[in-house]
């Protein structure tokens, strides 16, 4: 029994000094963990279940452009609060072309995680 | 005195890849820390740094001499290689095989993190229009997941980009020899390329 795992040990080892892991496989791991979230957040900000699915997948793209592997676990309540802005200024968007009006400023703000505070300056300038 | 060679730190690191946190506890980190801060070690530290402190120190050792021609400051600080690069003027925007890449958080606030170039891939285009290169790297403190403090030494695939933030620490350009002789760098890089591309 310790002769096998001594193998397995070794095999795995072999694999980690030859592998080359991509970024993707980043972005990959963080949207499957967070896409929970997301989905709690798309259906915070809209009933439509359509736009709930658009908001999703903006927020997806918008944690592409970030590159996952250029932040670490430290960084997740900041990088959730911008996720929450991008599918925030959608749901805007949406909102107006359907020809709403400001009442979408308050479910803004109550989307937005409570990091958003720590981290209003670099967030501002996103535009919501 | 060994001359500064990209291919000595490449080999040198290279025997590390898949090395680190639970293979043999964490003697080896430690290790790294230690070298960098002598009985002053933060176990919590992250130790990209301090890995590349180790392979760029090691792999530049004369025996006979006692000493090792690694030029940068023995440090596990992300902050104090690029605040040296820039005083010495050879942090470059383009990546070269060998060099140190500073990866520039995507939240902004500097560098986060550094590694050792093993190629240098060809220009690309990200969704939002931003130029990068594909770099396959060597980290420290690294997972399969690209997550910070991951405890191992891993090659990764980057997508490096001076208009993200990221720079290349070109410290093959610090060979004392030719700074002296007044040609910044230049022969030192052109020999340690040489025989990468001859090993190839």
């Amino acid at each position: 029994m310790t002769g096998r795992a001594a193998v397995v040990t070794a095999v795995v080892t072999h694999d980690e000094q030859r592998q080359v892991y991509g970024w993707a496989r980043a972005f990959a791991e963080l949207a499957t963990a967070w896409r929970p979230w997301l989905e709690a957040r798309a259906q915070g900000l809209t009933s439509n279940r359509d736009l709930q699915e658009d908001l999703v997948q903006e927020a997806l793209i918008a944690l592409w452009e970030l590159d996952p592997s250029r932040f670490s676990a430290a960084d997740h309540g900041p990088v959730r609060a911008r996720l929450t802005m991008r599918m925030a200024a959608v749901r805007k968007s949406d909102h107006r072309a359907r020809g709403g009006g400001r009442r979408v400023q308050g479910a803004v703000g109550r989307a937005i995680s409570p990091g958003l505070a720590l981290h209003r300056g670099s967030l501002t300038s996103e535009g919501v | 005195m060994i001359p500064l060679s990209p291919t000595l730190l490449i080999a040198t690191a290279n025997a590390f890849v898949g090395l680190g946190v639970g293979r043999f506890g964490d003697a080896l980190p430690a290790l790294f820390r230690r070298e960098c801060a002598p009985g002053a070690e933060d176990p919590g530290r992250a130790w990209d740094a301090a890995f590349v402190q180790h392979v760029g120190h090691w792999s530049h050792f004369d025996e006979r001499s006692g000493t090792s021609s690694w030029p940068l400051p023995v440090t596990g600080d992300v902050a104090v290689l690029a605040t040296f690069a820039r005083g010495r003027s050879v942090l470059r925007e383009d990546p070269r095989v060998g060099d140190i890449f500073l990866l520039a958080s995507s939240l902004g606030g500097g560098f986060q993190r550094v590694g050792i170039i093993l190629s240098a891939g060809d220009p690309g285009t990200a969704t939002d229009g931003t130029r990068y290169r594909e770099c396959v790297t060597i980290e420290g403190d690294s997972a399969r997941d690209f997550s910070a403090a991951g405890g191992l030494v891993l090659r990764h695939r980057r997508k490096l980009s001076a208009a993200r933030g990221d720079r290349f620490l070109r410290w093959s350009a610090l060979d004392v020899r030719h700074v002296a002789a007044g040609d910044v760098g230049s022969a030192a890089e052109a020999m340690g390329l040489a025989r990468l591309r001859a090993s190839a």
